[in-house]
């Protein structure tokens, strides 16, 4: 999709540090995702209701929201799967880390498997970054989702994620992304943050005004400059 | 660019007695450093031109042009060409702009960002709303808000502004609109108008006034709401722009 255009030392020049800030926020949730899932996996291997799935991801979700720069976990149930509901968010956030409000109208009516954050895992059986966005469905702000498919001979059972602010992520990077003097963009051309004053996170980039575009690995995010 | 009102004779006295001959340029800087953040001298306020000064400082008038150079390399002094031209008092911050400033510091650029589209997106529609509905009445009740036009107090401009908001809103006819630009006013209306301390934006406001005045009075919707969409993705750039530097 781009060229990893040769970076002379990378870790050492601007670019190559504006990668590892990313790959350093994003690769250990994703690992703990992964962690997350496989454990949960063997649940679905008979029938399963609503409560015991709850219970069973709420260890799992308070684990990835150690991370500080988490403000939302859970697991989310592929439709169908569940004895008693179509669809479960098991999905805690906040300081206090209570439960979304999973008030029925939610439950029964939102389904969530064309969101990006599902349907992208579910096609790719790959991790996914969806975002920055925002996210109507649980927080109402502008949000990056981290999503890693959790399956089981073959089966896709549903998805574990994390969520984390794009504030968050400008907290995180823009020091780093200024020195450098660098833009990062998702597989959308939309910004993520930019060094760039005048560019402000969501919205489009035209790609191809940029000289080097670097990728982050296994991350649908590239760096430009 | 006007006459400005005068006050504080005695200190003013002082700022532009005779100056000795030890370092002359960087005594005249030092005095005229010293009035301009003290607030002797006021924002925007136009200072003598060179030769005056020099002759009411009995320096050379090389050595009020250097002192001049220095004031204007620290920001404080701020130099236009042409007609109505000449040097500027720039005060750094007023307490008021202070406390805007440490706000706009905490702010990330994802606030200002959101912050903005919401604004642009509800003033935008409100300016299109007026265009379409305004009488000739009405549009004379705005032009009575605009601000003198030979004023250069930035806390007149401001207040003029946010007053013009709030009357094209009121406009739409819809008390919930109104309402809402009056909390953006609040929230976000003082960052955007920071930048009302250089005279170079007060005459943007100026034109921006006469042509979105214009557009209402020519009942164009289309081109009251792009003139509002532009000047606020403007002045966001502005607030921006600022944020990177203080933050």
């Amino acid at each position: 999709m781009t060229d990893r255009t040769p970076v002379p030392t990378p870790g050492t020049t601007g670019l190559g540090a504006c990668v590892q800030a990313v790959e350093a926020l994003f690769h250990p949730l994703l690992r703990s995702l992964r962690e997350s899932g496989d454990a949960l996996a063997p649940l679905f291997d008979g029938d399963v209701s609503a409560a015991e799935v709850l219970d069973a991801v709420r260890p799992h979700a308070l684990e990835v929201l150690a991370d500080a720069h988490t403000v939302g976990a859970g697991f989310v149930v592929s439709p169908g799967l569940l004895t008693d509901e179509e669809y479960l968010l098991a999905w805690w956030q906040g300081d206090d880390q209570g439960r979304i409000p999973d008030s029925i109208a939610l439950v029964q009516s939102t389904d969530y498997s064309r969101q990006e954050w599902f349907r992208t895992p579910q096609r790719s059986h790959a991790s996914h970054v969806t975002g920055p966005y925002i996210d109507y469905v649980c927080t109402d702000e502008f949000m990056l989702t981290s999503t890693v498919p959790v399956e089981r001979d073959g089966r896709m059972l549903g998805v574990m994620g994390a969520d984390v602010l794009a504030e968050t992520v400008e907290r995180t990077l823009l020091d780093t992304f200024r020195a450098a003097h660098a833009t990062l963009v998702n597989d959308h051309d939309r910004v993520v943050l930019s060094s760039q004053v005048h560019l402000f996170a969501g919205e489009p980039v035209e790609r191809a005004a940029f000289a080097t575009h670097v990728p982050c690995e296994g991350l649908p995010f590239t760096v430009l400059a | 660019m006007a006459a400005v009102r005068r006050r504080s004779t005695r200190a003013r006295t002082a700022v532009f007695a005779p100056i000795g001959d030890l370092g002359r340029a960087v005594r005249v800087e030092q005095r005229l450093a010293q009035a301009i953040r003290s607030g002797i001298l006021e924002d925007g306020e136009r200072l003598p031109s060179e030769s005056e000064l020099a002759a009411m400082l009995g320096v050379a008038t090389v050595t009020a042009r250097e002192a001049l150079v220095s004031l204007r390399a620290q920001g404080l002094v701020t130099t236009t060409r042409g007609r109505g031209g000449g040097s500027f008092v720039t005060r750094p911050l007023g307490a008021a702009d202070e406390m805007l400033e440490r706000r706009v510091a905490a702010m990330t650029r994802v606030d200002i960002a959101d912050h903005g589209i919401h604004y642009a997106t509800v003033l935008s529609g409100c300016a299109e709303l007026a265009a379409e509905r305004a009488n000739v009445e009405e549009v004379e009740d705005l032009r009575e808000i605009l601000p003198d036009p030979t004023t250069t107090d930035a806390t007149a401009l401001r207040a003029a502004d946010t007053e013009l908001n709030l009357a094209i809103a009121a406009l739409s006819h819809s008390a919930h609109l109104a309402r809402e630009v009056m909390r953006l006013e609040m929230e976000l209306g003082a960052l955007l108008r920071l930048g009302l301390r250089d005279p170079e934006r007060q005459a943007e406001l100026r034109e921006h006034h006469a042509t979105l005045l214009a557009a209402i009075a020519a009942h164009d919707g289309n081109e009251a709401r792009a003139l509002v969409r532009r000047r606020v993705r403007r002045l966001l750039g502005e607030l921006a722009e600022l944020h990177a530097r203080i933050r």
